[in-house]
This record gives structure tokens, sequence and C-alpha cells, in this order.
């Protein structure tokens, strides 16, 4: 392992695509086209069809930060299955039928997103 | 439905797409994002480096930059918990302030910890963030989403 791939390195890129993706939103916000920063996108993408992207900030959440400290499956594979499958099942309710996700139901989705991440795709094992 | 009729909707639905210029080029950046991150977190799962993302960020979180949990928390009610226009608590400005300077705070008090934090902490800090972030930043609903509630 050189030092390209340490961990180091993956700091620094993480530091700047963030900061990148910081000025460029500034840069929206201060310009002239209204409804055209990040944030705005992105709440018309969870607001509409797309609110399989709610749950997966949820289980990234409980991924990065949370972990339960033993897997409940033996074959550890059965874990990122589960957290897929439930992506895509909110994703095909959301493309294919007319289902809208009040803000309530929003919280839920990071809640169910959030132990999903904990109990499934942990870090502690 | 006549077959003309659908067509119609179909065509003026396709037009509202392509017409719609504002946002454009964020939805790519936002995609082309998020693709290379995954790109290469995989890349480095599969060739079995030490570290990938996601370790890195747990390993800053755990230790003295536990301000990224808190971010996280403000940033998931920032992005998705939306809130009708009449109840927002102040002006965004002041609010993005208020909640700068709290992450500050926040940020050199993890440098004076000389220890990892546990983990109920980091869920504290997850639904403290999400809770101010909710009260002090929160996006309005457009009025067509808030019909078709």
């Amino acid at each position: 392992m050189n030092y390209l791939e340490s961990g180091a390195v993956i700091e620094i890129i993480l530091l700047s695509v963030i900061g990148l993706l910081i000025f460029f939103d500034i840069y929206l916000y201060l310009n002239k086209a209204k409804g055209d920063t990040i944030s705005y996108i992105l709440k018309t993408w969870v607001y509409g069809k797309f609110f399989f992207i709610t749950y997966f900030w949820g289980v990234l959440a409980g991924h990065f930060f949370l972990g339960s400290n033993k897997s409940y499956f033996d074959n550890a594979s059965w874990n990122q299955l589960i957290i897929l499958e439930i992506m895509l099942i909110l994703l095909v309710f959301g493309m294919f039928f007319k289902i809208k996700i009040k803000p309530e139901g929003q919280i839920i989705l990071l809640l169910i997103g959030l132990s999903v991440g904990h109990f499934f795709w942990s870090l502690n094992y | 439905m006549h077959l003309s009729k659908i067509n119609k909707k179909l065509t003026a639905k396709l037009k509202n797409i392509i017409n719609s210029k504002t946002g454009r080029n964020t939805q790519f950046v936002i995609i082309v994002v998020v693709l290379f991150l995954i790109m290469w977190d995989i890349y480095l799962y599969i060739d079995d480096q030490k570290e990938n993302i996601s370790m890195v960020i747990r390993e800053n979180a755990k230790g003295k930059l536990f301000v990224i949990t808190w971010v996280w928390g403000i940033l998931s009610s920032h992005l998705f918990v939306s809130k009708k226009e009449s109840i927002r608590t102040m002006p965004e400005h002041i609010a993005i302030t208020i909640l700068i300077l709290i992450s500050i705070i926040i940020f050199l008090l993890g440098r004076y910890i000389p220890n990892e934090i546990p983990q109920y902490m980091q869920l504290i800090f997850l639904f403290f963030g999400g809770i101010t972030g909710y009260y002090l930043w929160p996006q309005a609903l457009s009025q067509a989403e808030r019909v078709d509630q």
C-alpha cells in the first residue's frame, strides 16, 4: 500500500469534494435562477418519485455513526441484500405508483433507514 | 381516454422536462459526484485497501470530529423534512449563522476530548442535530407540493 491509497488521501479528496459542493451551492444560491440549489433539487426529488434517497441517507447515517456488535446472519452478504432490496422496493413504489411522501413520512423513512443501517450494515464486526 | 389525448399529454410532459433548464446542471453535478464516490468506494473495497470512505468518516466521527455527526443530523432535516413557509421560525441567514456558531463550538469541544466518544453519544448528536435543523433551517414546501398532499 503506497501513500496514494492511504486514509490521508481519502480525507483530502473527500474534503475537496465537499468544499467544491459548498462553493457550487453558494454560487447557485447567489445567481439569478431560482430553485436550482442542491437542497432544492434534492427536496423536489424526495417529495416526488425518489424518496428512496431519504431512506438511503438514514442507512448511511446508521452505517457511519452507529452499528451493532454482531451480524444477524452467518453470511454477511445477506445484510447488503436486505438494504438493497428495501431500496429497490421504495424506488419501484416511487416510480410506478402514485405515492407521495409527506414530511412525517420522510421522518419515518429516515428512522427506518437509520435502524436498518445500524442492524444490517455495521462496521463493528 | 382517447389516444390522441394521451399523446398530447405525453408530449406536453416531455416538453416540460426538456424545457426546464433550471436545475439541470445541478442535477447533473449531484449525479456525477454521487457516482464518483460510489465507484471510488467500490474500487477501494475490491482492491482490499485497509481503509475505504466509510471507515475514514467513521474513524473521524468517533474521534475528535464528532461535529460530522451533528452536521449530518442538520442536513437530514434540511434536505428531507420540509415545512410550510408560514411556520418558519426565523429568517434564513440568522438561522444559518446560529447553526454555524453551534457547529464551531462543537468542533472546538471535540479538540479537548481525549478519548473516543461512546456510540450512544453519536445517536444523541444525530437527533440533536436533526431537531435543531428542523426548527432553524427547514425548507419550505412549494405550493404544488402542498396541494398534492
